[in-house]
């Protein structure tokens, strides 16, 4: 094992490269993980990239050979321009255009300029597909995590939107009952800060403290945990029933409101990533979050950010 | 009116007229468009966003 980072004076602390080199030494050509019931696999071409996954993937990495969705990992030089016609522009990181072929993703930065430093190209059905990566900006000696953000979330999303199910941003908590409770919220509506609490409760497990993935399974809403953590940096590799959904709101007092489930499933779904630009994935959703619903209590809940907002979802 | 028609009315739930519910969405969010440390992402900051350090748009 080397200390690189700290030979060449990186800011990196012992520990974090310590880290960093064992990540290295599992780098491969061939990286699976399964999220939310999903998997998908990488496979590097003979001339691609060692891969490697992110350290808040390891604990979701499995060792498929086939997954349910598969995709060929290389290098382009450059990466030419679009095919088809453009449907989504994010604004920020990604646009996606679609040809008779399927999709593309296409990811470019201000700090790149506009030429795409990746792109992937996803079947109609995303089962498969390449992801392509500049071989300017990726050295080859060095491992590469071609699902980086937001790839990885992109890939989920699209998928699950074919009627599978859907990710959402919550808080997922088993309670010591071993009821399933999803909190969801906006940025800054408390998801970490109930994760925190939650944890200190020792007969709780939280599953996730900012993206939950719901899927709908013999007749249940189920919640999965996945990688993409928020600053709690909880994310577990582990599903549980939904049995009540909350949709946090900081406030003065610890307040529970029923939410009928037209009302639910509108909140659920302004807390929801979805495909913006597919009418069928926006009409899957929705049924989806209208079954949800119509068989999970949803609730508005107001809390302060202590010990006893715990105790008032406990005794939901 | 016989008993049973009664019956069916007195359980009927009274008559509710639609409403707007108004909800607040956050595009920036929904979309996955930023990384919520530098606004960036990809190779270009192997000290964050490519290992992942960031992994979403504000939690």
């Amino acid at each position: 094992m080397q200390f690189a980072g700290v030979l060449t004076g990186n800011a990196m602390s012992t520990s974090a490269c310590i880290r960093e080199d064992f990540r290295h030494d599992r780098a491969g050509k061939r990286l699976a993980a399964r999220i939310g019931g999903i998997s998908l696999g990488l496979t590097s071409e003979p001339s691609g990239p060692l891969l490697i996954a992110d350290e808040a993937l390891e604990d979701f990495l499995v060792d498929m050979e086939r997954c349910d969705v598969e995709f060929e990992v290389g290098f382009s030089d450059p990466i030419g321009a679009p095919h088809g016609q453009l449907i989504f522009d994010s604004g920020g990181l990604w646009k996606l255009y679609r040809d008779a072929e399927g999709f593309c993703f296409r990811f470019a930065t201000p700090h790149l300029g506009p030429t795409p430093y990746k792109q992937a190209r996803v079947s109609d059905d995303f089962s498969c597909g390449r992801i392509e990566l500049a071989r300017q900006y990726f050295p080859a000696a060095k491992p590469v995590n071609p699902l980086e953000y937001p790839l990885d979330e992109l890939l989920w999303i699209h998928r699950l939107a074919m009627g599978e199910g859907v990710e959402v941003h919550g808080c997922g908590v088993i309670a010591p009952d071993g009821r399933g409770m999803l909190l969801t919220g906006h940025s800054g509506a408390g998801k970490s800060t109930s994760a925190r609490l939650w944890s200190r409760h020792h007969a709780a497990r939280v599953l996730s403290d900012d993206r939950i993935i719901l899927r709908q399974e013999n007749g249940r809403i189920q919640m999965y945990g996945t990688p993409w953590h928020g600053d709690a940096g909880i994310a577990e590799a582990a599903q549980s029933p939904v049995d009540a959904i909350f949709v946090l709101q900081h406030g003065q007092a610890n307040e529970l409101r029923p939410l009928g489930a037209a009302e639910g499933a509108a909140e659920l779904f302004a807390r929801s990533f979805v495909p913006h630009h597919s009418h069928r994935g926006l009409s899957s959703v929705l049924k989806f979050f209208h079954a949800v619903t119509s068989s999970v209590p949803c609730f508005g809940f107001s809390f302060v950010p202590d010990f006893t907002a715990v105790e008032a979802v406990c005794r939901a | 009116m016989t008993e049973e028609d009664q019956k069916a009315a007195s359980d009927r739930k009274p008559y509710e007229a639609p409403k707007i519910i108004r909800v607040s969405l956050r595009p920036d969010e929904a979309v996955l468009g930023h990384c919520k440390i530098s606004g960036s992402g990809g190779p270009v900051n192997p000290g964050s966003c490519t290992a992942l350090k960031c992994s979403s748009p504000g939690s």
